[in-house]
């Protein structure tokens, strides 16, 4: 029964392949003969599409759930002692299942945009389901094909190979999950881009309605990134966050087009302004979320994170990708011509401009990391020698870049479209520079001298106080114009410019994540001492006393723990318990490491090798405004959904049409 | 009796360091290990460098770093005695000589080239509208066709 | 210059660009598919021997690179824990009977971050090697000879150069053109 029904998800999933084709040629065809008919068949077999893959995704879980050894990837991914939570999150956790969770995200972010658009957008909806429908066709040919998650064993194994360890953690339970989200969010806008220059429509149509799919995939990307880079922190025990992993930059590329073209597309909007580059970025974006994928699961680059390598996998990936890559920017190359953009950047003193130089920062940051991350493979190439882009570079090259950025983000959103006066601008960044100028002025109290660092500084507290200025600004000036209370003119504020001020909390939110991460990489102590119980050492003023070695075993794992207790001034605050681990069943050893957040820092515990006398090596750091990353990133994800919950631009056109013209003070969306 | 011992135990856990035992510090070289060591990539992982690596051969690099550094060598001398075994392999930034130079110097030439192509393309761009405004501001306000234009 | 190519020119500089981009960046990402990422070229080839003594897996007598100097070399560096070391294994033991027998070359075994018992009882499983091992319990040596995956193979002339590193089982044909690269083969 069990047996069948795996092969039913198998049959599922061959089933929406051979859908995907009739999509694409059904939407073709309804193209070309303008036959709603045959549109109708494609937009049904994507909608049936996602029925069959959600049964398929549906059949593999169950497997999981059930412990059904007979099916290979369950075998290979889970064991009957991992507890029931692991054995849900490990259909995600290696290549096959992973890539279903993809294609199931894939299935269903397109039947929605289908379903949504379907009115609005009749001329680009056959090329919009084709692009979507053959995209799906290279996931689906790719698992069926070669990464089937269905295929089962016989004899059945007794027990399974259990989980990597790494990945029993509550952290797995969401970020790949998120992260893949982010990825295939971007080719629904890819799609509609794609039917943009396939009928060389010059319009910002397009534009507009995937405003909301690229701020909702962005807002994905970054929200999986962080979890990420969380989990890491949490897990891996090196103390930081971001490694420059070769995976870890394959997200970070299509973030920093992504967010590029977040601010691109407002220029198009309001101005006409950037056609071609707009379509340049989402082609990109979308494509470095599938070289992203390729570089980690072609095993072309070594990364903590990569998964197991088969050879025919990385050379049908690469040949997708370069279909895809051919076919989009081919499409650029010979229709962008029609697509020129007639509007002008009428003043150096313009949102215009400030968003070209946002998009050259971002742009020359992305093509930096590409870069650093192939870089090594390319000289392989050319003279087979090996050499290694690591952390120091990028910390380097990319960081300034970001600091940039994040000045930028301050200047940005105030300055008007067109143009503004330079005296006005000045007067506009005055008191966001006091709030720079401010906090440069503590850190060289405080004893800070390195350029880098109070650059680092300047650039945040500029941003984050014009940030809240611009906030604060619009909220005083409604309040004197309706003379409501603060808080209701701050409610009306917010829900009247949504998507303004929702952009305002999302810049808020960075320049906190850029505080968290200046402190935390600049600012970090750490210490390494070998204690015997009732040894102490001092941490930020903390005294940290080891009290004893104990065991710490759990069901699939051996286990040693170190029981620290933290006092400050005397006073005992807690205890921490840095563990290491042995998982029997994979015989891989990790640590478990102790963090005790605050505001002002995070202490942070990893235990080391074991010495004769019942003593323990200590790797403790303290992490400053380490918390202040997750919080920001709250914030981004509020300032995001305020953005998204905004009502369309047409639909206020039709409002402003007939209501009265929107209260005076409030700033011009 | 247990619980007495336990307790016992834990006051006395809790009293010692603060009453007599001074506080263990780390070596003085150890800032050095931790500032070397990432720099160094472990030659048998993957993409992580000697610090934070669990790998064996990683730790006995970290050993053998500990070990150079009491005997007073300098970080030059260290991290050529890696690459004169591991080669290039083992810089995590890459060297400026050779194909390194390249890599260093491509983000400062691309934000060159973009930052004044972009430069170039705001002021012609701006030239020609404050041109095309003066002309529009002469002949015809604005008309349908510049309307439509403007607002798409 | 990419954003507003409003000049009709014949074909803008970016599109060039764009187009190279799209044929340079499959192949590159072709040739790596192509390469291993973890592979490290040889520091020490070219170079003389490290000198070294270890002390033997069996037996008292000291592994040292000075007792071994004149004659060509090679070096195994094998651990009980490398799945891949059972490959080679045979190979080896006949490789080392051939030393013994021609006295063309020595052979030596150098037991990587082990612990003697298991090794012992990796010899027991797998069959002794008619040469000495020396242990390097800590990898210090291996890291000396830029050691980065099991098994690895080295061969040296009998100048003490090192002239050919293997990475990875041998093979008779590998074992057959160092051989030559060394000088031991008449």
């Amino acid at each position: 029964m069990v047996e069948s029904l795996i092969k039913l998800g198998q049959l599922a999933t061959s089933l929406a392949l051979v859908l995907s084709v009739v999509a694409v040629a059904g939407a073709t065809l309804a193209s070309l003969r303008s036959s709603p008919a045959w549109l109708r068949t494609a937009r049904n077999a994507l909608f049936a599409n996602l029925a069959l893959v959600a049964f398929g995704c549906a059949t593999l879980v169950w497997s999981f759930a059930t412990l059904d050894f007979s099916v290979a990837y369950v075998a290979q991914n889970s064991n009957s002692q991992l507890p029931m939570i692991y054995r849900l999150t490990a259909m995600w956790g290696a290549h096959e299942g992973s890539l279903m969770l993809w294609l199931f995200y894939l299935v269903l972010l397109s039947a929605i945009a289908v379903k949504v658009h379907w009115k609005d957008h009749p001329l680009s909806m056959p090329w919009i389901i084709a692009t979507l429908a053959a995209i799906q066709f290279g996931f689906l040919a790719f698992i069926v094909f070669l990464s089937n998650p269905f295929l089962t064993m016989t004899p059945a194994l007794p027990d399974g190979q259990d989980l990597n360890p790494l990945l029993q953690d509550p952290g797995l339970v969401f970020h790949p999950p998120v992260l893949y989200l982010g990825y295939v969010g971007f080719a629904v806008p890819f799609a509609f881009a794609i039917a943009s220059l396939i009928r060389t429509h010059s319009g910002a149509e397009w534009v507009r309605a995937v405003r909301r799919w690229t701020l909702f995939a962005w807002t994905m990307l970054t929200s999986g990134i962080l979890m990420g880079g969380f989990w890491a922190y949490y897990e891996l025990g090196w103390g930081g966050y971001w490694a420059w992993d070769p995976v870890e930059n394959a997200s970070l590329m299509p973030w920093l087009t992504g967010t590029a073209l977040l601010h691109s597309m407002m220029a198009q909007n309001k101005r006409g302004l950037f056609r071609t580059w707009n379509v340049f970025l989402v082609v990109t974006t979308f494509l470095l979320t599938l070289i992203g994928t390729f570089l980690v699961r072609s095993g072309v680059l070594t990364s903590v994170h990569a998964f197991a390598v088969d050879p025919g996998r990385g050379a049908y990936m690469l040949g997708f990708l370069t279909v895809t890559m051919v076919f989009g920017y081919g499409l650029i190359l010979f229709r962008s011509d029609r697509l020129l953009s007639d509007a002008l950047v009428e003043s150096p003193y313009s949102r215009e401009s400030a968003i070209l130089a946002n998009n050259v920062l971002l742009l020359v940051a992305a093509a930096t990391v590409f870069l650093g991350t192939l870089y090594p493979l390319f000289v392989e190439a050319v003279s087979g020698e090996r050499l290694s882009v690591g952390a120091p570079y990028f910390n380097k090259v990319v960081v300034p870049l970001m600091l940039a950025v994040v000045f930028l983000l301050g200047i940005g959103p105030s300055i008007p479209w067109r143009k503004v006066e330079a005296r006005r601008l000045s007067t506009m960044l005055r008191k966001p520079l006091v709030g720079g100028v401010l906090a440069v002025g503590v850190a060289l109290i405080a004893g800070v001298r390195d350029l880098l660092t109070l650059s680092a500084i300047a650039a945040v507290a500029f941003a984050f106080s014009a940030t809240l200025a611009d906030i604060g600004t619009g909220i005083y000036a409604r309040r004197r114009v309706t003379g409501e209370s603060w808080l209701r003119a701050a409610r009306n504020v917010l829900s009247l410019g949504r998507q303004r001020f929702g952009g305002l909390i999302v810049h808020l939110g960075i320049a906190l994540i850029g505080a968290g991460m200046i402190a935390s990489g600049l600012f970090q102590t750490a210490v390494t001492v070998s204690l015997k119980p009732g040894d102490s050492f001092e941490l930020a003023g903390n005294v940290i006393t080891l009290r004893e070695v104990s065991d710490a075993s759990g069901s699939n794992y051996q286990g040693r723990a170190a029981i620290l207790s933290v006092s400050r001034d005397g006073k005992p605050l807690y205890e921490m318990q840095p563990e290491k681990r042995f998982y029997t069943v994979r015989s891989m050893a990790t640590t478990e490491i102790a963090i005790r957040s605050s505001f002002s820092g995070d202490l942070y515990m990893i235990i080391g090798e074991e010495t004769q006398q019942g003593g323990v090596t200590i790797r403790g750091y303290w992490n400053p405004l380490v918390s202040w990353i997750w919080a920001g990133w709250v914030v981004v994800a509020c300032g995001a959904l305020l953005s998204l919950s905004g009502t369309s631009r047409r639909r206020v056109e039709r409002a402003a049409a007939v209501a009265a013209p929107p209260a005076r003070g409030v700033p011009a969306e | 009796m247990k619980r007495f011992a336990a307790a016992l135990a834990f006051s006395l856990a809790m009293a010692t360091p603060a009453a007599t035992a001074p506080f263990q510090t780390e070596s003085p070289v150890e800032t050095q290990v931790r500032e070397i060591g990432a720099k160094l990539r472990c030659p048998v992982c993957q993409s992580e460098n000697i610090l934070d690596s669990q790998s064996g051969t990683a730790r006995e690099m970290i050993v053998m770093l500990r070990e150079q550094l009491a005997q007073g060598r300098t970080e030059a001398e260290i991290v050529e005695y890696f690459r004169s075994r591991y080669g290039d392999y083992v810089l995590l930034s890459p060297p400026v000589a050779g194909f390194g130079g390249i890599i260093w110097t491509v983000p400062a030439v691309l934000l060159l080239l973009a930052g004044g192509a972009c430069l170039l393309l705001v002021r012609r761009s701006a030239d020609k509208a404050s041109r095309t405004n003066e002309e529009a501001n002469t002949l015809e306000p604005l008309n349908e066709q510049r309307l439509r234009r403007l607002e798409l | 210059m990419t954003m507003l190519a409003a000049q009709k020119r014949p074909i803008p500089r970016w599109k060039w660009l764009l187009g190279a981009a799209v044929v340079a960046i499959p192949l590159l990402l072709g040739i790596g598919l192509t390469k291993d990422p973890s592979f490290i070229p040889s520091m020490i080839v070219g170079r003389s021997l490290p000198s070294f003594s270890l002390e033997p897996l069996a037996g008292t007598e000291q592994v040292a690179s000075e007792k071994l100097l004149g004659k060509p070399l090679v070096i195994n560096f094998w651990a009980s824990w490398c799945v891949s070391c059972r490959d080679e294994h045979p190979l080896l033991v006949q490789l080392g009977d051939r030393a013994e027998l021609f006295d063309e070359f020595d052979i030596i075994g150098i037991n990587y971050r082990d612990s003697p018992v298991a090794a012992a009882q990796f010899l027991d499983r797998q069959g002794h090697f008619p040469y000495p091992s020396g242990q390097d319990k800590r990898g210090r040596l291996g890291i000396d000879f830029g050691v980065y995956g099991m098994p690895e193979t080295f061969f040296v002339d009998a100048e003490g150069v090192v002239q050919a590193r293997q990475v990875g089982p041998l093979t008779p044909q590998a074992i057959e053109q160092n051989l030559k690269l060394i000088g031991a083969v008449r």
